[in-house]
């Protein structure tokens, strides 16, 4: 999530990040799964930079674990996807990751990788892995982000991803790219945060023409995921959220 | 009539001799007494002129018969067949002189005693033969010395007509597969005995000697074939031999083989690559190790067909499973292999992934044949029993048996018996026994069998699998069926009881193949942190594994051709067994064959309904230039329209060295059962005796009569004139 809401809510987000995301380290400590399920919702969690209005703490657990959830239940109950019913975090340099070909990261505006988070993460994308990014906003973000993964994959550019790109006709017709808000700006009036004003799919290829990974620039699909069950949240964003999101799911499983 | 005549004739009289020497001396006697000879010593001029007469006219009497042999009269012509083949310039002789030279030595015509004898005694067709019997010295020596062919045709051309036997000289080669069963029966019955002169040695040395003893006719391109050879070896026991394929010049494939003592023969495979679609000329070569006396049998060739188009394998999952996504992974880039997946990714909802145009699998799984039996590999994923009709389970099942597919059965929570199969068609098809549904092995580790670490498939994988994560078998399975082969088994961990889990199996199912990978996710050999990324045994294994599977999976026309390897001037017989797109015979199909000269020339002929066979028809060609000629069989119209290939390689030599040394045992075989000799080329002498012996009685001699000839009446009366004159002058009575 965002901080365009405003100062206040900003801090309020920052103190429930705080307070929430030790715990569901915690509760991440404690889970080891045998591996019985096809799909698992995967959530990277990674270092972020100091200083500044960015400085949010453990910003990989933004949302998390209810989006997981939640976003798990709609995809059991849409698809026929055997899915892991609940959240699976792991850092991105853990071995661990490469059991989990779907990798879920966000708020990468203050992403700082590690060297090692750098080769693993190279590694993961090579070996046949598939990220989505998701939640950051505005240029600052893009550059901060666009800077870490050139360190993944110097040679490879970010590029936009066109609407005839099957990730948008896997298992919706996904025609438009919407901006969907965070939950503070869902009820009316302007969607974007900071300077992010236009929502982007972009994307890095492979050298066959594969997406391995799918940024979601300008746009908060976790928010979405999470607030479904909100009465105020508008069901024309969730439910393109979802859409898309279960789009890359299939996606990611396939190609 | 010369000398030699004569001193093979003997004289035969009407009386036994005693009786004649009796009557010689009563009437030698009687004629003296009537002449007044008898107690007058002093006329004895004219007692011997009188008793000569008596005498001659005595042994008129007596009848006599000169029994001579028959050169040009009743007895008819011996044909001298010699062996120009190529195989007859081997150097095997005692003297290193050629098999041609030693035969040319002993049977040209008036050299030597043996045909001098033969000569005397018959008139002599000097013959040659390579494929057909010639007059000797009318063509240089060609390839394809079947000596069954050349007895036949001398029957045929007229030339065998009243002969009084075969003086066949040869080393036997006998290499065109035809049977010479039909030659030897028509001998038999015209009559014709063959005597056989074997040339050669049974084994000459020394010698490297190569053949190719299984080779797959059909290929995917980059696909590594066995090629199984035989290198035999005849004074070079315990030497290393090379063995070398070439694909167009190219070196595809080279192996190393030790030769046994006295002369065995020992077996290698020839691991070669083809890179290139078409029908390749395999030029197999064995480097001898030192001298070798028979440079034409260190190579042989083969044809193989590497398909053009890929071969359509076609991936069904009755969920998303990341298994999709890391084989279709695997298969991108090969050439050889287009893959069609079908994912059922909701309810009613299906995602085609590879598909060659809108309609395929647009209405999800095949319900048809037409639309199934397009494949020629079928993977079956995580899908329940319940999401195939049975109609479309009898499919399947006739996709392997009729169709001759290929079918993979994978593992999943929906698979095998976890999804009800234990109760399907599947149950039969699958390779190893379909247990109740067992408990979930998160962690299995892959091992070889002694099976697999020789199968294509899985060969050479023994070091990589020992650093390869585990995999999660949902469906353990253990018992395979009996003519089932495993090559992959896995330990499923402490406490999961001994018996090692079942991780890749086949076996032979009707005219196709089923095998069965229970492993849920072999994707991990991909991704897993403990497998670099530059790793590719997760990508190596599928290609082989599909490429292995589909490799033999027949199109609509199978087509052979015997001989595959010919002559010039040999016969070849194409056969075409003819079925639908639904595979179902079609004995009432109209197959043409066309096959194609090196010159380019394209020769047609409609082929013929075997009767009795199972749609099978057939048409000869008469092969006349050496090469490549690709034969294509198409049959019906339309979208009914079906089409197989093969080929015939005509090679100068054939495989006429393929079995250097003298076939005594066939040269003796047509001697025996055409009433004939066989004697070996030294052993030759007394050849016209033999000949004659097989002759009927009364035709191989002629009887004169000589009591009537001119010169014993003119003795007579030169006698009586004689006489009667030298009394005249003595005034004698």
């Amino acid at each position: 999530m965002g901080t365009g809401a405003g100062r206040w809510g900003a801090m309020a987000v920052a103190l429930a990040g705080a307070l929430l995301a030790p715990l569901a380290a915690a509760d991440h400590e404690r889970t080891v799964h045998p591996l019985t399920h096809e799909f698992y919702f995967t959530r990277g969690m990674y270092s972020a930079g100091g200083g500044g209005s960015d400085d949010w703490g453990a910003r990989w657990a933004v949302d998390y674990p209810k989006a997981d959830h939640q976003f798990l239940i709609a995809l059991k109950r849409l698809t026929g996807v055997d899915a892991y019913p609940s959240d699976n975090a792991i850092a991105l340099a853990e071995a661990r990751l490469r059991d989990f070909p779907f990798l879920y990261v966000l708020e990468v505006g203050s992403l700082l990788l590690t060297d090692a988070d750098v080769k693993a993460l190279r590694d993961y994308l090579a070996a046949g892995g598939f990220m989505v990014v998701d939640d950051f906003w505005g240029t600052a973000a893009w550059r901060n982000f666009e800077a870490e993964m050139g360190r993944v994959f110097p040679e490879r550019a970010i590029v936009d991803v066109p609407m005839d790109h099957p990730v948008f006709h896997a298992y919706y017709d996904v025609r438009e790219i919407l901006q969907v808000p965070n939950v503070y700006q869902a009820g009316g009036g302007p969607t974007h945060e900071y300077d992010g004003y236009v929502p982007r799919v972009r994307g890095i290829f492979d050298d066959d023409g594969r997406l391995m990974v799918l940024v979601n620039w300008n746009t908060d699909l976790g928010d979405a995921w999470e607030w479904a069950d909100s009465p105020d949240y508008p069901l024309r964003f969730s439910t393109f959220a979802y859409e898309l999101g279960i789009n890359f799911v299939i996606y990611a499983m396939s190609y | 009539m010369d000398a030699g005549t004569f001193a093979d004739a003997r004289l035969e009289l009407a009386l036994p001799l005693p009786a004649l020497v009796a009557l010689l001396v009563a009437g030698v006697l009687a004629a003296l007494a009537a002449g007044g000879y008898l107690g007058r010593p002093r006329r004895p001029l004219l007692a011997v002129l009188r008793g000569v007469l008596a005498a001659l006219l005595v042994l008129a009497l007596a009848d006599p018969v000169l029994v001579l042999p028959a050169p040009d009269a009743a007895a008819g012509p011996v044909a001298v067949l010699l062996d120009d083949s190529l195989s007859m310039g081997i150097a095997d002789g005692a003297g290193g002189e050629t098999r041609a030279v030693a035969a040319w030595s002993r049977f040209a015509p008036g050299e030597g005693p043996l045909m001098v004898e033969l000569e005397s005694r018959f008139p002599v067709q000097h013959l040659r033969f390579a494929a057909h019997p010639r007059p000797a010295g009318s063509e240089p020596p060609r390839a394809d010395g079947a000596v069954s062919d050349p007895l036949g045709a001398l029957l045929e051309t007229g030339a065998g007509g009243g002969l009084s036997g075969v003086v066949l000289v040869s080393d036997g080669g006998q290499v065109s597969g035809r049977d010479a069963a039909d030659a030897i029966a028509r001998l038999r019955a015209a009559g014709v005995a063959v005597h056989a002169v074997g040339v050669g040695s049974g084994r000459p040395a020394p010698d490297v000697s190569l053949s190719v003893v299984q080779a797959p006719a059909v290929a995917l391109v980059g696909d590594t074939l066995d090629l199984r050879v035989s290198v035999a070896g005849a004074g070079h026991g315990g030497e290393t031999v090379g063995v070398t394929a070439r694909d167009g010049g190219t070196l595809a494939g080279e192996a190393a083989v030790v030769l046994p003592a006295a002369g065995a023969a020992a077996a290698a495979t020839v691991q070669v690559r083809l890179d290139e679609p078409g029908l390749r000329r395999i030029q197999v070569h064995a480097a001898p190790p030192g001298r070798d006396i028979v440079a034409g049998n260190d190579a042989a060739e083969v044809v193989v067909w590497v398909r053009e188009q890929p071969v359509e394998v076609l991936h069904f999952e009755g969920e998303p499973r990341f298994e999709v996504k890391f084989v279709r992974r695997a298969l991108t880039g090969d050439p050889a292999l287009s893959l069609a997946s079908l994912v059922r990714t909701g309810d009613n909802r299906f995602l085609r992934l590879g598909a060659r145009d809108p309609r395929e699998l647009a209405d999800g799984f095949p319900d048809t044949a037409e639309t199934l039996f397009r494949y020629h590999v079928l993977v079956l994923g995580s899908v329940e029993a319940a999401a195939l009709t049975e109609a479309q389970l009898a499919l399947v099942e006739a996709f392997v048996s009729r169709r001759g597919g290929s079918l993979l059965l994978l593992g999943g929570r929906n698979a095998l018996s976890e999804g009800g199969h234990g109760a399907t068609v599947l149950a039969h098809l699958s390779p190893v026994r379909l247990e109740p549904p067992g408990a979930f092995r998160a962690a299995v580790t892959a091992t070889l069998t002694r099976e697999g670490r020789a199968h294509p498939v899985t060969r050479d994988l023994e070091g990589r699998l020992a650093t390869l994560p585990a995999l999660a078998v949902v469906n353990p399975l253990r018992g395979p069926k009996p003519g089932a082969r495993v090559l992959l088994q896995g330990d499923p961990g402490p406490g999961a009881g001994a018996d090692p889990l079942t991780l890749l199996a086949w076996h032979r199912y009707g005219a196709g193949r089923v095998a069965v990978l229970p492993a849920r996710d072999t994707w991990r050999w991909r991704m897993h942190a403990d497998v670099p990324v530059d790793d590719r045994t997760h990508e190596l294994l599928w290609r082989r594994l599909l490429r292995w599977l589909a490799r033999e999976v027949p199109d609509p026309v199978g087509v052979t051709v015997h001989p595959a390897v010919a002559a010039p001037g040999q016969t070849v017989t194409v056969v075409a067994r003819v079925r639908g797109p639904d595979f179902q015979p079609l004995p009432d199909a109209r197959p043409e064959a066309a096959l194609m000269t090196p010159l380019g020339d394209i020769h047609r002929r409609p082929m013929a309904a075997r009767p009795g066979a199972d749609a099978a028809h057939a048409a000869t060609f008469t092969m006349a230039w050496p090469g490549l000629h690709p034969v294509e069989i198409t049959a019906g119209e339309g979208e009914a329209a079906v089409a197989g290939r093969g080929a015939v390689l005509v090679t100068a030599a054939g495989e006429e060295f393929a079995r250097a040394g003298l076939d005594a045992a066939f040269l003796e075989r047509i001697a025996r059962e055409t009433g004939g000799s066989y004697r070996r080329l030294e052993d030759a002498a007394g050849i016209a005796e033999r000949v004659a012996a097989t002759l009927p009685p009364g035709e191989a001699w002629r009887r004169v009569e000589l009591w009537n000839l001119p010169v014993l009446l003119l003795a007579v009366l030169a006698l009586a004139c004689a006489e009667w004159w030298l009394r005249r002058r003595r005034r004698l009575p």
